[in-house]
């Protein structure tokens, strides 16, 4: 599947000239950084980078947006242990065990995890463009509405496995989350659930949202504690126990795949990138033989969100680098370099630079080997944080998040969400109403109105239409299958795992 | 201060290249430091996505535009909605000529105000020039047998309802359709139309063949060429870019027509109260913005990136986007649902 | 509430929570109909409305106990933990807080707002160290306002300009 020559070739332009190698670690740190700290973007980042980029050859400016993404790939996860603040829709299932983990002040480990999952999963999916990038991206492109709106329900089917105690609860709290995503100005010009607000008709502010319902209405609760770790000799930042975590990955190989697989898969699908995290982590509870130890601190639950988040960009990558075609997430950030560039993406430019995509591909490698090394050395740093009280922490982070969610939107919808659903989250919280499960419908809710509005578009209201979409019902088929199978296995197992009481 | 004191480093660069260049800036320095304004940065409101070809453009013009300004300028984007957050916002900044913006102002304002309730009118603003206008192209995936834009059309009107369109809610390409099917006497339900979230999401669905054709931005196509054949043009002349006949010739044996709407015509846009207020501060705005597009430099620059510097003014911008706008105003029931 | 020996429970702080959710899924899809009743429109939202609605009944039902049998008592939620004074304090102060300095942002600048809201909140937490309670707020406030509006170009509604 590999086109020798252009193989060589691309070795030949890596490394005939130093300077796209120059640019690979200030990307990643970059890419650490922004996505580290609670409040700071991608947008960001990339409005600071962008009068630099023309001076860049056009694969520097590539390798140098490619690694910012490496680096926030992982950045994000760190705020998600420490803090239980996932800094972007990719990172919330590694809140569910990450921050119990953290708070039993298994911090290093947990991030040793993160860090492990996240460069194997990396790997692994450039791995697979290598080799694959072209039939990769002639299915992606093949996907549609109808196979959207199935991975769609299937990620929805997270929401009855994070219920928590009370089904009902969890359904609602669902179905709230999912009705809070499609505010706004639908698909079709109509405008809804504003109440006359302009700025919310792009939405209620995700990542305000978010942050509020998991992180800030958990610093409620923690007021009470004086440090996010108890056990004072366990808030030391010890490299052996990163390492230790680093180590014990590779324990769980069968998640580790199974999560670098389900990532780049869903990858490719437009706004797949979003909930790679949440279906893997789905799936690896599901599959595990004790559930119930999912969302009170299980490594496993962090190696699958990490390892299917490190692994989604992959796909929407086989995508540009073979066809052109941009799906969202890292790939629109690479446009900019393309259109800064004056480069058509494209077939043909892609057939025509075959040496240029394996470059890309090759240097993505090495940047997760780099990302292994230098995120190491930021959860060193990073990890200090629970050193530092909490009466002090608190107001610092939520401080942040209500900058971040100002500078994010530029406007005040952005704090004012941040402050509404905080004081939610803690009261569902309370009355024991699965936060989790608000937030997985309101970061499908969009994506799942959408997918089924146009299936029912295309189709003109027959479901016959499925029948001629056969990937369509092969994904109806796994999914009725991974759900027939546990069923006809156990009948009595239940699930709970959940972000809902991580202060226990 | 004077305006020129403060000059970003990239004139520098070209100052300093020749002679001549430096007395381009002299003559272009002087007169402005007699002026009121401006006496500080301007900000340029971009109400799309960093990176996108408003914004590039705009960016472009904080290159070349403190040449003849005297001031930096500064590019801020505020994206949402079809534009109508960052549209609202700038209305909400003082008219004193410090924000001003950059935006298709056709057909996104006129759609923000008929059809998503926009609390603005065509009034508030004043056009400065339409400096970059794209047109429309109906396209059709390439795994489909329509050959020809009739092939289309009779398959259309042979299976009324069942063919299906993708759209992006509001675009001019989304209009045209509807007014396509106005014209072919079906109405809305004559097709299936398919919405998609933006203009790059309906791209990968037309590449895919997720739908059957499409009428969308000229500029856009270029992505996905290899996957899409181009039916007809909606302009009044062939383009060398793509090799399709103009729509009204290919409707003409029906006896019918379709308006031909400006694709994106990104615009520069002052608020209505800077004309109005401090016309003097206006006429020095329009010199400036004249003098960076007679600037060979900006203009080589706007080749080199595919855009277009053209100087139409802003009677004919005013009129331009009026006229749209009573088009749109025409179909706007259809679109509202 | 005892009537003839059978006991009656009506929680009704989950009563109102569960209201209020649901209150607002219904408002919203009465304001989506009201924008357009066409299928297509409410193709999701009038399916969760309908559900959200059975749950709600169904939810608040739950909120009354009537002699509570052992099944019901094991579907009970593990009783809320009671705040005590100090700790609700700390929570209602955190949260009141919060309001407030969202609220006085565009009023009072972000920089302004900032360093009151960052030392009231210690205050609230518990720090008493003086030098600590006025480090923290200033440096924070620094670093944020220098790092937001002028590294980042993000431009921010400050007091001090």
């Amino acid at each position: 599947m590999i086109d020798l020559a252009a193989f060589n070739s691309a070795l030949h332009l890596l490394g005939s000239s130093w300077q796209p190698w120059l640019v690979l670690v200030p990307g990643l740190l970059i890419g650490l950084f922004f996505h580290a700290v609670p409040g700071l973007t991608t947008s960001m980042a990339i409005a600071i980078c962008l009068p630099i980029i023309p001076y860049m050859d056009f694969l520097s400016a590539l390798i140098f947006m490619t690694s910012m993404y490496t680096g926030a790939l992982f950045g994000v996860a760190i705020p998600a242990v420490l803090l239980n603040v996932p800094g972007s829709a990719s990172a919330v299932a590694t809140t569910f065990d990450g921050f119990p983990m953290a708070q039993a002040g298994r911090h290093d480990e947990a991030l040793g995890y993160a860090l492990a999952a996240s460069s194997f999963g990396q790997f692994v999916t450039y791995l697979l463009l290598l080799t694959l990038v072209q039939p990769i991206a002639e299915v992606a492109i093949k996907l549609g509405p109808p196979e959207m709106l199935i991975v769609a329900i299937w990620g929805l089917t997270l929401i009855a496995r994070l219920r928590g105690r009370h089904f009902m609860r969890g359904l609602l709290a669902g179905a709230f989350g999912l009705l809070l995503g499609t505010v706004g100005l639908s698909l079709r010009g109509a405008v809804r659930g504003t109440m006359g607000f302009d700025v919310l008709l792009d939405g209620v502010p995700i990542v305000p949202a978010i942050i509020g319902l998991f992180a800030a209405s958990e610093m409620f609760n923690l007021v009470r504690r004086e440090f996010i770790v108890s056990d004072a000799a366990a808030r030391r930042v010890r490299g052996g126990r990163i390492v230790r975590g680093v180590v014990d990955t590779f324990r769980y190989p069968g998640v580790l795949i199974r999560g670098a697989l389900i990532g780049t898969g869903i990858g490719v699908l437009p706004g797949g990138h979003a909930i790679a995290n949440m279906l893997s982590y789905s799936e690896a509870s599901r599959s595990a033989e004790d559930p119930e130890s999912f969302g009170r601190g299980d490594p496993r639950g962090v190696i699958a969100a990490e390892s299917a988040n490190a692994s989604s960009e992959g796909g929407s990558m086989a995508t540009l680098l073979a066809l052109g075609i941009p799906t969202g997430g890292a790939t629109a950030v690479m446009l900019i370099a393309f259109d800064m560039h004056n480069i058509t993406g494209g077939p043909q430019f892609m057939h025509d630079h075959k040496d240029l995509v394996y470059a890309v591909i090759l240097s993505n490698l090495a940047q997760v080997v780099a990302l292994a090394v230098l995120g190491f050395g930021f959860i060193f740093v990073a990890s200090s944080i629970v050193k530092v009280r909490l009466r002090t922490i608190i107001p610092l982070v939520l401080s942040l998040a209500a900058i971040g969610s100002y500078a994010l939107s530029q406007n005040f919808a952005g704090p004012i969400t941040l402050f509404v659903f905080s004081v939610l989250g803690w009261l569902m919280q309370r009355f024991d109403y699965p936060v989790a499960a608000t937030v997985v419908g309101l970061l499908l809710g969009r994506l799942t109105e959408g997918a089924l509005l146009r299936t029912y578009q295309m189709s003109g209201g027959d479901p016959l239409f499925l029948l001629g979409r056969p990937i369509a019902l092969g994904f109806l088929l796994l999914l009725f299958l991974s759900f027939a199978l546990p069923l006809w296995r156990n009948r009595r197992r239940t699930i709970r795992p959940s972000g809902t009481d991580p202060a226990n | 201060m004077r305006p020129c004191a403060m000059r970003p480093c990239a004139m520098r660069r070209y100052a300093i290249r020749n002679w001549a260049g430096l007395l381009v800036l002299l003559a272009a320095c002087l007169p402005a430091s007699a002026q009121d304004w401006p006496r500080r940065p301007v900000t340029l409101l971009v109400p799309f996505d960093a990176g996108g070809s408003v914004d590039r453009l705009a960016r472009g013009l904080t290159q070349f535009m403190p040449k003849a300004l005297g001031q930096p300028i500064t590019v801020v984007d505020r994206v949402g909605a079809g534009g109508q957050i960052g549209t609202t916002w700038f209305l909400q900044q003082p008219d004193d000529g410090y924000t001003l913006m950059v935006t298709p102002a056709t057909p996104f304002i006129p759609v923000n105000i008929l059809v998503t309730g926009a609390r603005y009118a065509l009034d508030d603003f004043t056009f400065i020039n339409g400096q970059w206008a794209d047109f429309t192209l109906l396209v059709t995936p390439k795994d489909r047998p329509f050959r020809s834009a009739r092939d289309l059309i009779e398959a259309i009107k042979a299976n009324p309802g069942k063919l299906s369109a993708g759209i992006d809610f509001g675009s001019v390409g989304h209009i045209s359709t509807l007014a396509l099917m106005d014209a072919l006497g079906l109405g809305p339900a004559g097709i299936r139309l398919v919405t998609f979230d933006g203009a790059g999401s309906m791209r990968s669905a037309l590449a895919g063949g997720q739908v059957d054709f499409s009428i969308q931005q000229g500029e856009g196509g270029e992505t996905v060429r290899d996957f899409i054949r181009p039916l007809a043009v909606f302009l009044d002349h062939r383009v060398p870019q793509f090799d399709a006949p103009p729509i009204n010739e290919v409707l003409q044996p029906y006896g019918i027509s379709v308006p031909l709407l400006n694709g994106s015509m990104r615009t520069l846009v002052a608020p209505a109260g800077f004309k109005k207020k401090h016309p003097q501060d206006y006429e020095t705005l329009v010199a400036a913005y004249r003098r960076t597009l007679d600037n060979p430099d900006f203009q080589a620059w706007l080749k080199g990136n595919h855009m277009d510097g053209q100087w139409i003014g802003p009677e004919r911008t005013t009129a331009n986007i009026r006229d749209n706008f009573e088009v749109l105003k025409k179909y706007k029931d259809l679109l509202k649902n | 509430m005892d009537i003839a020996s059978r006991r009656i429970t009506f929680d009704l702080p989950h009563a109102l929570l569960v209201t209020a959710i649901a209150g607002w899924c219904l408002w919203y899809f009465l304001d989506a109909r009201a924008a357009s009743a066409n299928v297509q429109n409410l193709v999701l939202i009038q399916p969760l409305a309908i559900l959200v609605a059975i749950l709600w009944i169904t939810i608040l039902r739950e909120t009354i106990q009537v002699e509570p049998t052992a099944e019901a008592q094991e579907q009970r939620p593990a009783r809320r933990e009671q705040l005590d004074g100090p700790t609700a304090l700390k929570v209602f102060g955190s949260m009141g807080l919060l309001g407030l300095y969202v609220a006085s942002m565009s009023a009072i600048g972000l920089d302004l707002a900032t360093f009151v809201y960052v030392l009231a909140s210690l205050f609230l937490l518990g720090e008493r160290r003086l030098a600590v309670l006025l480090a923290v707020p200033v440096v924070f406030t620094a670093i944020v306002v220098i790092a937001f509006d002028r590294l980042l170009a993000t431009p921010l509604p400050l007091l001090l300009r």
